[in-house]
């Protein structure tokens, strides 16, 4: 054995039984040899845990309780409803729960402000998102970054396109989430004029947040010197939940720092989910529905 | 919003250049049309194409037949060039008009259907006629309704040509000329007898050098209203349908299957911001002049969006 075992051989020459240090040689060669009388084992005696054992117990009661409720819950739940497409748990239904709380809180919050306006005509020239019943409204600001991402998504899908056919039929599959629209065409005449940032697009409409004030209402007055009053809704902003049925929307796509080309979006014929839309095949149809 | 979607384009050429004598008649003619209240016209444009039947003389019809691959050498109509003038006054639309009797000549139509805003087809024996509202995506089917219809007109066929989005054209200078003129009567009235009085639209089909075969709308209606159309119908064919003729071929060049679309003009079927101007000597390299998305370009506009991240900074 090349070990020179120093420590061992210091501990064992404290010792009252080995005298002098050939013999402590010998024993510790003896030590880890497999054939030797004495073995290298350790033994390890159980013990009853102490303050350990009763802390560890604690815990398991806590952990089974929870999991017993866990457990309770989900089985209530699939019991009731295996497979069910309005169970809470799915994101799609907690995200419409979203858009609809959102929407209630922004009609409630405008119907009192509409009331607060009467008593103070002041209170809607200024931000009212600065008040304090307005603190659960979605920001326009807050959504912006989208915005560039979608931009910049759109520099890369349109980078190489000179032709009218090719950019369209690549814009038909694109994504519209964070694209910036405006509303041109709609049966509904409360949502001609709207912009706002797309926050999500399903089959049948189309979810905008629109910023606060800031509308057709501000171009029209800025050119002619008159000052339209804006409601309380559109002081408020918020999402904006618009059909695509008899809609047409536009948006604009950068293609240099000053210039951009304005594309339009007809509802009508995008009546689809956009992850189906990005592998079907469009086919033109009877133009009847399309008025000019 | 008046339309008249059939005055005769003096070429019947594919490589031949209008001339001036030729185009001063057609500016006097679109002149008239503009004095009579319409706003929207169509030149058409009918090419002589020689039948494939008769292949016998084959060398001389090959060279005929021939269409460039160049797409921007094929269309004559040169509306930025040579009508300028009217760019604010009248709206001016270029239409293809292709006589077939083979179903196996339609494969050029994919070719014209990018070119020209309007492709419309004059069948002459049923078999076309069946293949032109089956296969092909076009906009209206008109006939030469001096002479007899190439087949009977049967329910099922037109009105699923209708159902389609084909509109069924009549043209009345027919009525104007002396010859013939029971045959065209009764010709329209088998065709709307099997359109159920729908799907049609009516169009001048004048000659360029003779302007005095316009009219105006409210002479054009008695003449229908002798065929049993009642008059909201008459106004129908002017106006709206026509119209639907017209968003149909524009939506096709300027969208992609109805679904996204170039805009930035007043509306659909606007074309002020199109480059029509096919002698334009061609320093984008692209196929098709008319597809070019440059002259869609405009200047940033000023949205809340601009206001709100300016406020930002």
């Amino acid at each position: 054995m090349d070990r020179s075992n120093a420590i061992e051989h210091l501990l064992l020459s404290r010792c009252a039984k080995y005298n002098g240090s050939g013999e402590i040689i010998k024993f510790l060669e003896q030590r880890y040899s497999f054939t030797g009388p004495q073995k290298n084992y350790l033994v390890l005696e159980p013990t009853d845990g102490g303050q350990y054992l009763i802390d560890n117990q604690k815990e398991e009661q806590k952990a089974s309780a929870n999991a017993k409720d866990f457990l309770s819950v989900k089985s209530k739940q699939s019991n009731a409803s295996k497979d069910n497409k309005y169970n809470g748990l799915k994101t799609k239904n907690e995200f419409k729960k979203f858009v609809q709380q959102s929407l209630k809180l922004q009609d409630s919050v405008a119907k009192k402000l509409h009331k607060l306006c009467k008593k103070n005509p002041k209170i809607l020239k200024q931000d009212v998102i600065e008040l304090k019943i307005c603190s659960g409204i979605l920001k326009f600001e807050d959504f912006i970054e989208m915005n560039n991402l979608w931009k910049n998504y759109m520099k890369e899908l349109l980078q190489n396109c000179k032709t009218i056919d090719v950019a369209t039929s690549k814009l038909s599959s694109a994504e519209f989430v964070g694209s910036y629209f405006r509303v041109t065409h709609c049966t509904c005449p409360d949502n001609i004029g709207l912009e706002g940032i797309v926050l999500w697009e399903s089959q049948t409409y189309v979810l905008l947040i629109i910023p606060r004030r800031n509308n057709w209402k501000d171009n029209i007055s800025s050119n002619n010197n008159l000052e339209i009053p804006y409601t309380a809704k559109e002081c408020l902003g918020g999402l904006r939940m618009i059909p695509k049925k008899k809609t047409r929307f536009t948006f604009d796509v950068e293609v240099d720092d000053e210039h951009s080309i304005e594309f339009e979006f007809i509802g009508d014929r995008m009546g689809i989910r956009s992850l189906d839309r990005a592998n079907k095949k469009f086919k033109s149809h009877n133009v009847k529905d399309i008025d000019l | 919003m008046l339309c008249d979607l059939n005055i005769l384009f003096p070429v019947t050429e594919f490589n031949e250049k209008i001339s001036i004598n030729q185009l001063n008649e057609l500016k006097n003619t679109i002149n008239v049309a503009e004095q009579l209240g319409y706003t929207h016209i169509a030149l058409n444009f009918r090419p002589n194409l020689t039948n494939s039947n008769s292949n016998s003389n084959s060398n001389n019809n090959n060279n005929k037949f021939k269409i460039s691959n160049d797409l921007n050498k094929i269309n004559p109509i040169n509306i930025n060039k040579d009508f300028k003038e009217y760019l604010n006054r009248i709206k001016i639309f270029s239409r293809i008009t292709i006589k077939i009797d083979d179903p196996s000549q339609c494969q050029n139509i994919s070719k014209f259907q990018q070119i020209f805003d309007i492709v419309s087809i004059e069948p002459i024996n049923e078999k076309s006629f069946q293949s032109a509202i089956s296969n092909l995506e076009i906009d209206l089917i008109s006939f030469n309704l001096q002479e007899r219809l190439p087949c009977y007109m049967k329910h099922k066929t037109l009105c699923s040509a209708i159902e389609k989005g084909i509109f069924f054209e009549f043209k009345y200078t027919d009525f104007l000329n002396n010859k013939n003129r029971a045959q065209v009567i009764s010709n329209i009235k088998q065709i709307v007898r099997a359109s159920r009085n729908r799907g049609m639209i009516i169009s001048s089909g004048c000659n360029s050098n003779k302007p005095y075969q316009l009219r105006n709308f409210n002479n054009v209606i008695p003449i229908l209203k002798m065929i049993n159309i009642d008059s909201n119908r008459c106004n129908m064919m002017f106006k709206d349908w026509s119209l639907k003729v017209l968003l149909n071929g524009r939506l096709r060049c300027k969208s992609y299957k109805q679904t996204i679309l170039i805009s930035g003009d007043d509306n659909l079927i606007d074309n002020k911001l199109e480059n029509n101007n096919w002698n334009y000597e061609n320093l984008e390299n692209i196929n098709n002049i008319k597809q070019s998305l440059n002259s869609y370009k405009k200047r940033k506009s000023d949205t809340s969006l601009n206001r709100i991240l300016k406020k930002q900074k």
